[in-house]
């Protein structure tokens, strides 16, 4: 019974994938020019998708949001330039265009090691006070209640 | 005579009196005792006004020690001629008017090891007789020559004479007219007195009856009959073999336990024979041979010998005389005599006699009573006579006696259904259940022991107080010994049923060997009177719960408690006394746990305090306080063992046992106590938990909170997208430029 509806599930989630993957293409033969643009700009955030091995895959997700906004500039100005292919291709292989693109992406990663190192230093001292508190609450117990507190 | 020397040899070994009174020196010595006394007394007194210490304490002296407030009794003015067996007696004086103020007194002072008759005193107080010692005052004393307490008795001194002296002959020669007039008509209006209130004297003998002026040539005239003390010790302990009945004589003088008033008339019969008779036919003659001889011939003939009485006066000692108690003759039948009746002569007891006799130990026996008395000397040989059944042979070829060869069948089979004729004990066992089936009113015989059923208390406690053997009294009661006494005991005076009772009771506690039962509590099951006999309150006469808080208060301010309170005497004595104080506490007592044995002894001592109403014990409190902390240690929690400390302290100094006790002895104390106690371990526990994932993770700086910093600058990031996607596409749609 068990197996049966877990199996039920794996093929629902199949479905659900494969549903996405072609509402994806449609999308992307219908806004062809756009999705040329986001392919091309958005490949420092498939490989940091690939390269990041947390489960959550934040880092991802950081340099993701700011990939995307280094892309947001031009894919308004091949919007405002009639959508087309050619020009879709003019602007993204514009190197400089790409640059501030990667370069937005770069920032990405410079955000996460920022925040990262910022948190950590945060973390590690409030962790280190938490020890402290700890122990002088376990020796506050061990003067009113004896050693006995200790369950040993 | 011997029972002089007895008694003497007793005092000199056990009586610190004695020495005192002779050896110690006037002067500083004393003054400094009597200080010592002033301060005991004051201590003891601490319960009571500061007013009735003062006057207690101002007249004591050295040498004085001080009943009651008003009658002072002087240890160093002895009154040796009213001596009563060990028990000394010395002059007293009254500043009560109502106390015998004026009169000359005479003090009997008890010796710790006889217990007084203290349970006799309201139908003593009750006489109102001239021909009885009147008794002024009763109780207990600190007694400087001891410096202990001891029980008082003080009479008014208007005895004059004894009408027998210590070493006198016992043959008086006196004219039987004035016997009767002078002395048997007083004494048999004080023996009516003794029926009447159901009192048993236990001491009717001439060297216990005074009144006599001895003239210049020797003649003695008789002023007024007045009896002795007989209170101040267990029932006929001083009384010689001659002056009791035969199966009382047999017994130990301190197991004969209280007579009955068929005995004070034989002690009053033998006691006028005496004054009588010219010759004394038992001079000479050992306790055993006097009972021998008045086995074998009556006593009547064995006491008047040769001499020879005329027909009323023979008609009244044959009567009283009769050894067998149903057919002695009762204070009425001796009124009736006295009235002018004549009454037909008593003959006496017939024994059955064997014809061949029964040898036994090279000695040739034909009467039971007599065989029975011989049977303690050699167990070993008891037990042949039974496996040879040479004694029942004897029984039923010779003494022609079916009842007695049942008994003796019933003994040996009864013992051997019991324990079976093996183990230590068994041969004299044997011997005491033998003896008494051969003698249904012989006394308990057992290792040298012969003791009647009433009298075992008394003579546990004189075991006790003289340290004796007390395994002998422990077997007789563990292996039942006295319930197969019982069982053979044939004097219908004896109340057998009372006795079947407590010795069952006795067995039961006898075996158990925790603090509250054992030999302690038989001690105070069999003999009601006996003060505490705790080695912590050897200077003490203790008879009550209220005393003996007083005793241990006063011991407890000098600073002599080296031990907590309740010892196995003191839980004997209140499981006896005032069970309620001291029941529920017993399984903490006998835990050996030093804070249950503690709390547990405060908790009895409260009780007490509480139910005596006893203002203040502050020597006891201080004594808690100064163990209490073991108790404290049973909390958990250290701040309330420190508020408890204080708070005992404060209770301890008022003297406030209740409120001790009750502050340690708090359930809902102890139950938040423990409550908080485990939420005090699981916190602790989190806490621990806590510790090692807070440890564990700071071991690695790097990632120490890299997950959340990442998390941080995604949600940031993504937010900042958002942001922007929603402005540009509100400025497209705001804006147009967007198509």
């Amino acid at each position: 019974m068990a197996k049966s509806s877990k199996k039920k599930k794996k093929k629902t989630g199949g479905v659900r994938l494969y549903l996405m993957l072609v509402f994806l293409a449609v999308v992307c033969a219908v806004f062809l020019s756009t999705s040329l643009i986001l392919f091309i700009g958005l490949i420092p955030s498939f490989v940091a998708f690939f390269v990041d091995q947390s489960e959550k895959k934040m880092k991802a997700v950081t340099v993701g949001s700011f990939n995307a906004i280094g892309c947001i500039p031009f894919v308004m100005q091949l919007w405002d330039q009639g959508k087309s292919l050619e020009v879709a291709m003019q602007i993204i292989f514009d190197p400089m265009v790409l640059v501030i693109i990667y370069s937005a992406a770069a920032v990405g990663y410079l955000v996460d090691w920022m925040v990262v190192s910022v948190a950590t230093a945060l973390l590690y001292k409030k962790g280190q006070d938490r020890k402290e508190a700890i122990a002088k609450r376990q020796a506050q117990l061990i003067k009113r209640w004896g050693d006995g507190v200790k369950g040993e | 005579m011997a029972e002089d020397r007895q008694m003497e040899g007793a005092v000199k070994e056990t009586d610190p009196s004695v020495k005192s009174n002779t050896a110690d020196p006037k002067g500083k010595a004393e003054d400094s005792r009597a200080k010592a006394v002033v301060e005991s007394i004051d201590k003891k007194d601490q319960g009571k006004s500061i007013g009735e210490i003062a006057e207690r304490a101002e007249t004591v002296g050295g040498h004085t020690a001080l009943l009651k407030k008003s009658i002072e009794i002087f240890s160093n003015k002895p009154l040796p001629e009213y001596d009563h067996g060990p028990n000394k007696a010395y002059v007293a004086n009254s500043t009560n008017k109502d106390a015998g103020g004026g009169s000359a007194l005479v003090a009997i002072v008890c010796e710790p090891y006889l217990i007084p008759r203290t349970g006799a005193l309201v139908k003593y107080t009750a006489f109102v007789n001239s021909n009885i010692a009147e008794l002024v005052e009763y109780g207990v004393v600190f007694w400087p020559p001891a410096q202990q307490e001891r029980y008082v008795f003080v009479y008014k001194n208007t005895w004059q004479k004894p009408l027998l002296a210590k070493g006198e002959m016992q043959a008086m020669g006196l004219k039987p007219e004035m016997v009767m007039e002078h002395i048997l008509k007083p004494l048999i209006t004080v023996m009516r007195d003794f029926k009447d209130r159901d009192f048993t004297h236990g001491g009717i003998r001439p060297s216990n009856m005074f009144g006599i002026i001895r003239g210049d040539d020797g003649s003695i005239k008789v002023d007024k009959i007045v009896l002795g003390d007989s209170l101040s010790m267990p029932g006929s302990y001083c009384q010689p073999a001659l002056y009791e009945p035969i199966e009382r004589a047999m017994t130990d003088p301190i197991a004969r336990g209280l007579g009955t008033q068929s005995d004070d008339l034989y002690s009053l019969g033998v006691s006028l024979a005496i004054m009588m008779r010219m010759n004394d036919p038992l001079n000479g003659l050992s306790d055993e041979e006097v009972v021998r001889k008045k086995i074998e011939v009556g006593t009547y003939s064995a006491i008047t010998g040769k001499d020879r009485f005329k027909g009323e006066i023979l008609e009244l000692l044959r009567g009283i005389l009769h050894d067998d108690p149903s057919q002695r003759w009762t204070i009425d039948e001796v009124g009736v005599w006295l009235d002018g009746r004549r009454l037909s002569p008593k003959q006496g007891l017939v024994r059955k006699k064997a014809p061949r006799p029964f040898t036994f130990l090279n000695g040739r026996y034909f009467i039971l009573p007599v065989l029975s008395m011989q049977l303690k000397n050699s167990p070993s040989e008891v037990r042949r006579i039974v496996e040879d059944d040479s004694l029942f042979q004897w029984l039923e070829r010779s003494v022609d006696d079916e009842e007695a060869l049942e008994r003796v069948e019933k003994a040996v089979y009864d013992l051997k259904d019991r324990g079976g004729s093996a183990g230590p004990t068994y041969q004299d066992r044997l011997v005491a259940n033998i003896s008494s089936a051969l003698d249904t009113t012989a006394p308990l015989r057992y290792k040298g022991l012969s003791v009647m059923g009433h009298g075992l208390g008394t003579a546990i406690a004189e075991a006790m107080v003289l340290k004796k053997d007390l395994a002998p009294y422990i077997e007789i009661l563990d292996n039942n010994l006295l319930a197969s006494w019982l069982g053979f005991h044939s004097n219908p005076n004896v109340d057998i049923t009372g006795l079947f009772s407590k010795s069952e009771l006795a067995r039961r506690m006898i075996g158990n060997k925790r603090m509250g039962e054992g030999i302690e509590r038989c001690l105070y099951l069999l003999s009601p009177e006996a003060p505490c006999l705790s080695e912590l309150l050897k200077a003490y006469f203790v008879t009550d719960g209220e005393e003996l808080l007083y005793a241990f208060e006063d011991l407890s301010s000098k600073g002599k408690m080296a031990s907590m309170y309740i010892d196995r005497h003191v839980a004997a004595f209140l499981m006896q006394k005032e069970a309620k104080v001291i029941d529920g506490c017993l399984y903490d007592l006998n835990s050996g746990e030093a804070p249950r044995v503690i709390l547990s002894n405060l908790r009895v001592m409260a009780a007490l305090q509480k139910r005596h109403n006893i203002a203040a014990l502050p020597g006891m409190g201080g004594v808690f306080a100064g163990v209490a902390r073991s108790v404290c240690e049973g909390f958990n929690d250290r701040e309330t063992r420190d508020r408890l400390e204080k708070e005992l302290k404060v209770f301890a100094d008022k003297g406030d046992l209740v409120k001790m006790s009750e502050l340690l002895d708090d359930p809902a104390l102890t139950h938040k106590d423990n409550k908080a106690y485990d939420a005090a371990k699981n916190e602790y526990q989190a806490l621990v938990e806590e510790a090692e994932v807070v440890e564990g993770r700071l071991l690695d700086k790097e990632a120490f909170g890299q997950e959340m910093g990442r998390n941080w600058a995604a949600i940031g990031s993504t937010l900042l997208l958002t942001f922007i996607i929603v402005a540009v596409a509100l400025s497209g749609i705001f804006g147009g430029t967007v198509r």
